[in-house]
């Protein structure tokens, strides 16, 4: 009997351990991690020292330190508009802008006029602010959001609708794929994990679509619906980001919210304590360091920090 | 009894017994428009009337404060002149809270607070809380439609050329919440004897049309505004599909009154306020749409027996 007792005993601790390593952790709002930048970010991205930078509206790239106070502000050149900032393995600041044009198309008779990404640029910069090297993409029409993955960047262009994996050393696109990829309102950005696998906010298709390495689709997860496992809007998510425990974390617009799922995307959590980021269908700068801290830019040219409330 | 009381009392009797209908006929059917008698005088609309206040929730596919910023082409209707012409010609304020997301809205209209709605009418019927709710005017779209209905769609080069081929084919439809393609799209099978084979759920277009593109269903009945005023226009274009068969036509956009709430002169007289300030055109070019009548329409009994059903 008491041998019977033992082994449902281990059981139930073993299942329960099992469901507790799959559960999401539960986040919250750091109330007392307060950064003003002056102007609204457009894209932030975490170094190896755990800064956060900044490309802003403005056109300053701002380096914050993990305690929140300002390190560093420059103003790189560049042609275009500020769109992105990437941080390589060396710590140097990728800044990317975008160059448009206006076209105009006509509707039921009447004339429309949009902005049309035509193409895209860099210069990187190192943590001095001092300038390492510039140019062109070539073959790329926008740069909305860009990391580095070994020794490639990886760059979504909204206007290709398309990963595209760029050898800046050798100046071309190595590869490039458009697969299980539904953009929206010129949104479009991903992350990539410590597996460097690459997961995108498929926010047209109310997904978050994971890519392989080689740049081949994994399975992804997320659909349109009422609850807090399910994307709402119109079109979300606007940002994806992979913990250092492999949970997901997703941020939708319009209504904000920022949710962390478990590794398989299964179930998610509400960060707690989370405003209202940005009004209506606009993206929502999100980022992650390696202690598991989640960084969130708003509108309010404000910045987030979000961290684990148990 | 003068004129102006009979007409008061008529109106009374009207109120009590459209009320009276609504709550005894939920699971037959539900007439939801509140009659219109054009030539009648309206008695409760004095020269000088007091300040009336009235609050709607407003989820509308064509306002700028509800749409898909996508859309803002043709999604660009604007409240705020009418809302003005109202406070200084009727003394009415007619005070508006925008949910661009429809789940919050549904949620919204269920707590009561609110006297009325503008959205898709099915939007609001579908909520259980809203027996008391009547369609006060419609709402055209900006090229003068003031309809609504589901589409069948197939690729544009799919060997299904009619309604009849669908039988056995896998088809993605709309939830319960979306009445022209859900309730609608499934008569319209059932009047042509067409079975489907695997139905896919889908509560957006924009899903619908996703797993049409990626051959996961062979056909999709989507809202008929959903290839030009919705977030589809993103992922593909109007002309990449064929429609194979319209549903029936219910309104697209009312403007809806509860009669709890509400006492039946107020309603009268803001509807006649609205009325003249559209026949006049006065509401400027920032409405894109016109007040109507309401037409009559019936949600199926099969629908308000499962309304709140998800």
């Amino acid at each position: 009997m008491k041998k019977t007792m033992a082994i449902l005993t281990m059981i139930t601790l073993v299942s329960l351990t099992a469901m507790a390593k799959k559960q999401a952790p539960i986040y919250k709002v750091d109330d007392s991690y307060k950064v003003q930048l002056g102007s609204t970010a457009l894209y932030i991205a975490v170094d190896s020292k755990e800064n956060i930078w900044g490309i802003l509206r403005s056109g300053e790239v701002v380096g914050i330190s993990p305690e929140g106070k300002e390190i560093k502000r420059f103003k790189p050149e560049m042609e275009g508009s500020p769109t992105t900032i990437a941080i390589d393995k060396k710590d140097n600041i990728t800044v990317l802008s975008t160059k448009t044009e206006k076209k105009t198309f006509k509707y039921k008779g009447r004339s429309i006029t949009r902005s049309v990404p035509v193409a895209a640029y860099y210069s990187i910069y190192d943590k001095a602010g001092k300038k390492i090297k510039d140019g062109e993409f070539k073959g790329v029409q926008s740069a909305s959001a860009a990391h580095y993955a070994k020794d490639k960047l990886i760059i979504a262009d909204v206007g290709q609708r398309s990963l595209i994996f760029y050898d800046l050393t050798a100046g071309k696109i190595k590869k490039k794929t458009n697969k299980g990829i539904r953009l929206c309102c010129g949104i479009f950005d991903f992350c990539v994990g410590p597996d460097d696998m690459i997961y995108v906010a498929s926010l047209g298709a109310f997904k978050v679509q994971p890519f392989r390495p080689s740049g081949t689709t994994g399975h992804g997860f997320g659909q349109r619906g009422r609850t807090v496992n399910d994307f709402h809007g119109c079109c979300n998510p606007v940002s994806v980001a992979i913990l250092p425990d492999k949970s997901i974390v997703t941020v939708e617009k319009d209504t904000t919210r920022v949710k962390v799922y478990d590794s398989k995307g299964k179930t998610a959590k509400l960060v707690e304590g989370i405003q209202e980021l940005v009004k209506g269908c606009r993206h929502i700068p999100l980022a992650v360091d390696k202690k598991g801290n989640i960084y969130l830019a708003s509108n309010k040219s404000t910045i987030i920090k979000c961290v684990k409330a148990h | 009894m003068g004129s102006t009381e009979k007409n008061i009392f008529l109106l009374a009797a009207f109120s009590a017994a459209f009320l009276l209908a609504g709550c005894l006929t939920t699971s037959k059917t539900f007439e939801t428009a509140l009659p219109y008698l054009e030539n009648e005088p309206c008695p409760s609309c004095p020269k000088n009337p007091e300040r009336l206040a009235i609050t709607l929730a407003v989820n509308d596919i064509y306002c700028e404060d509800t749409a898909c910023s996508c859309v803002r082409y043709i999604a660009n209707r604007k409240y705020g002149e009418l809302q003005k012409e109202l406070r200084e010609k009727y003394n009415i304020d007619l005070n508006l809270k925008y949910f661009m997301e429809p789940y919050d809205f549904d949620a919204a209209i269920a707590t009561r607070k609110y006297d009325g709605a503008i959205s898709k009418p099915w939007r609001v019927y579908a909520v259980p809380e809203t027996s008391s709710y009547k369609r006060l005017l419609d709402i055209s779209d900006p090229n003068g439609n003031r309809w609504l209905w589901g589409i069948l769609i197939v690729d544009k080069g799919s060997k299904f050329k009619k309604l009849a081929d669908l039988n056995g084919v896998n088809i993605a439809m709309g939830n319960k919440c979306a009445y022209e393609k859900h309730y609608s799209a499934l008569k319209l099978l059932a009047k042509h004897a067409v079975k489907p084979g695997k139905i896919t759920w889908k509560a957006s277009c924009l899903e619908s049309v996703g797993i049409l593109l990626d051959g996961k269903v062979d056909a999709a009945a989507i809202s008929n505004y959903a290839l030009e005023a919705s977030c589809v226009v993103d992922i593909a274009k109007k002309d990449d599909f064929r429609i194979l068969a319209e549903t029936e036509k219910i309104p697209l956009t009312s403007v809806m009154l509860d009669m709890r709430k509400v006492p039946m002169r107020d309603a009268e007289r803001l509807r006649r306020a609205l009325l003249a300030i559209s026949n006049t055109e006065a509401e400027g070019k920032d409405f894109h749409g016109k007040f109507l009548a309401p037409t009559h329409w019936t949600p199926s009994r099969k629908a308000m027996e499962e309304r709140g059903k998800k």
